[in-house]
């Protein structure tokens, strides 16, 4: 890696709050997604919009609610951003989440002409996360949402996503989620594994050094380009009840299920990491923020004998193990926000309800961070040495999945995973600073 | 000093791909009067790639890679093999290797030196690539579906399977029927 002998300090005061910071526990949310018919319309939501979202160097969560606003590449476009400006986003951005699902493994019958609508369309313009600590502020921001884009005729809501975090923190699966959370150099945000250096600001955040050591072009001209990042959203649909009968089918007692269950994710369902409680579940580590990321593999699990080296959270992130590429230029921030009625305990049939997971990569390099992951780490097994496995939870399979499990003295090996996650549809947005939030407000023509 | 990562671009083919391995093929050119310092940059480079401890080498997924300057000094052929596609990974072999170490021979082309982020960015090194590659008609390797780790996990097991055959019991313990596929192997 290359080494930088200055950096530019990371200008809070100018990027959206709540953006880099994780989200409190619980909370409830709402994804809107907006068209621009009319750019002044357009323009107009956005000034009022701007008003509202406070910079990350003040915000907090103790506010109790706020707003995050991203925009598509047709949004910009729908904005009247010039197109020698729009032509300096990446090639990946400017194409959008549809254009990519080769790329994604969003093909078959997860490919976007089976997508929700609008999903995937060029109708996709405008992205508002309204977000919560609980129902009655949501319904106050929201009442303030509307009173921003409900009186132009010029923008309409095309879609709405209710999603909410329980104060359990457990997704659809019943994993607790949201543990892992990078620190952002110059951000004063701690990252949840204090065994892992800060992420250089590059990373997360357009108009600063990155891992590779020197700054990445910015979308121009800066005023638009810096201090923003880019949020990818996926709506990701999960079969709980399947999952369940897997777990059930291939388990001799309810103690192995949630043994298995663990190997495949890499935590027992209270968040407790195998590396570090390799025979049974320790509810207390779980909980603790302090200790529930603090684990690194190479010293302690080379050969993923505690934690499966293709299981799913040592693919989201390697951290020191040997794989295939540089872990450091692969990382990401994720936000999972459960959306749909939870599938009550002990219930193996599905009930027909749309459950799942609204993913939100937040990063400055959607190629580099959230495509490879997704095509080198999730949907393909070379780069961990076993080319015919997937990730067992949230990967494609054309057939039957297989997982291996490292064991002493004989590994398991499962050779029928069925697909326990489906993509719905998502778009490849870009939250702007609030400088660019205001440019784009400022827009004429 | 100011660098960025490249993304894939029409022009980064993924070159031809047998089994788990894909090859990139390059055909460079020579800055004039530049071919000896080329060849000792490439020296220095492949020395610092053969130092590299066995978890280095599966980081970077290069199989095997040679270079060979050709027409009087005036071109420069580069023929790689990466356990993976290459281009998703580039960026992280210039990041593992060096950016430096690579500059050392790249210096030396035409397709590197002339490219404008050229010594400013590391996402020249894949630009230049881009630029010289050349998709393989052919492309064969005698083992096409084991990765890196699998070729040394392979080792380990040979390894660990030639001490079972030296001890003197081992004729007896494979005598059981689920290790016949072990005992298959162990009369050569």
């Amino acid at each position: 890696m290359t080494t930088t002998t200055t950096t530019t300090p990371l200008d809070l005061a100018d990027v959206q709050g709540g953006i880099l910071n994780p989200r409190p526990s619980p909370y409830v949310g709402t994804y809107l997604l907006l068209r621009i018919d009319d750019r002044r319309d357009g323009r107009e939501m956005l000034r009022r919009l701007a008003e509202r979202i406070a910079p990350a160097a003040t915000w907090s969560a103790d506010s109790g609610s706020w707003f995050n606003v991203a925009l598509s590449h047709r949004g910009l476009a729908a904005l009247g951003v010039p197109a020698e400006s729009l032509a300096t986003f990446p090639p990946e951005f400017r194409a959008g989440m549809a254009a990519r699902a080769g790329v994604l493994g969003d093909v078959g019958v997860q490919s976007p002409e089976h997508w929700e609508w609008p999903l995937g369309t060029a109708d996709v313009h405008v992205a508002l996360a309204v977000i919560a600590k609980d129902a009655e502020r949501l319904d106050v921001l929201l009442e303030e949402a509307r009173a921003a884009y409900g009186r132009l005729p010029g923008v309409r809501l095309i879609w709405r996503q209710d999603c909410y975090a329980l104060p359990t923190e457990r997704e659809a699966f019943g994993f607790r989620d949201g543990i892992s959370h990078p620190a952002v150099e110059g951000s004063g945000i701690p990252g949840s594994n204090p065994q892992e250096r800060p992420l250089e600001a590059g990373e997360f955040v357009t108009g600063y050094v990155d891992e590779t050591g020197d700054r990445a072009p910015v979308p121009q001209p800066e005023a638009l380009g810096r201090n923003g990042t880019y949020v990818v959203f996926r709506k990701l649909h999960q079969d709980v009840a399947g999952f369940r009968r897997y777990l059930r089918d291939h388990s001799a007692s309810a103690e192995d299920e949630e043994r298995l269950a663990a190997k495949l994710v890499g935590r027992w369902r209270s968040g407790a990491p195998l590396v570090l409680a390799p025979e049974r579940d320790d509810p207390a580590l779980g909980a603790d923020p302090t200790r529930n990321n603090d684990y690194l593999y190479r010293r302690e699990d080379e050969r993923g004998l505690r934690c499966p080296v293709g299981s799913h959270v040592r693919r989201m992130n390697p951290r020191d193990a040997v794989v295939t590429g540089e872990v450091r230029l692969h990382r990401m921030i994720r936000r999972g926000t459960s959306y749909g009625p939870p599938l009550p305990d002990g219930v193996l049939e599905d009930d027909g309800a749309e459950r799942g997971l609204c993913f939100v990569f937040i990063g400055a390099h959607i190629a580099r961070q959230f495509e490879f992951v997704q095509a080198q780490w999730v949907g393909d097994g070379r780069a961990f040495g076993a080319p015919e496995e997937r990730d067992p939870l949230v990967g494609s399979h054309d057939g039957p999945g297989v997982f291996t499990i490292p064991a002493r003295p004989i590994r398991r090996r499962l050779t029928d995973l069925p697909q326990f996650v489906s993509t719905r549809g998502g778009e490849y947005c870009f939250a702007p600073s609030l400088t660019a939030l205001r440019w784009l407000a400022d827009l004429e023509g | 000093m100011t660098q960025s990562t490249c993304t894939t671009t029409v022009k980064s083919g993924r070159g031809a791909r047998h089994g788990v391995v894909s090859e990139v093929t390059a055909f460079l050119t020579v800055k004039p009067g530049e071919a000896d310092e080329l060849r000792a940059g490439l020296v220095r480079f492949h020395e610092r790639v053969r130092r590299a401890p066995w978890q280095e080498v599966v980081k970077i997924g290069i199989v095997d890679m040679r270079h060979a300057v050709f027409e009087d000094d005036t071109r420069l052929l580069w023929i790689t093999s990466f356990d993976t596609d290459w281009d998703p990974y580039i960026d992280d072999a210039v990041a593992i290797i060096g950016i430096e170490n690579w500059q050392d021979w790249l210096r030396h082309t035409v397709e590197y030196s002339s490219s404008p982020e050229a010594f400013r960015d590391a996402a020249a090194v894949k630009r230049s690539l881009q630029a010289a590659q050349v998709p393989a008609t052919g492309f064969y390797r005698a083992i096409p579906d084991l990765t890196l780790a699998q070729v040394e996990k392979g080792r380990r097991i040979r390894e660990a399977f030639e001490r079972v055959l030296d001890d003197p019991r081992a004729a007896e313990a494979l005598q059981h029927p689920a290790l016949k596929p072990l005992l298959d192997e162990a009369a050569d």
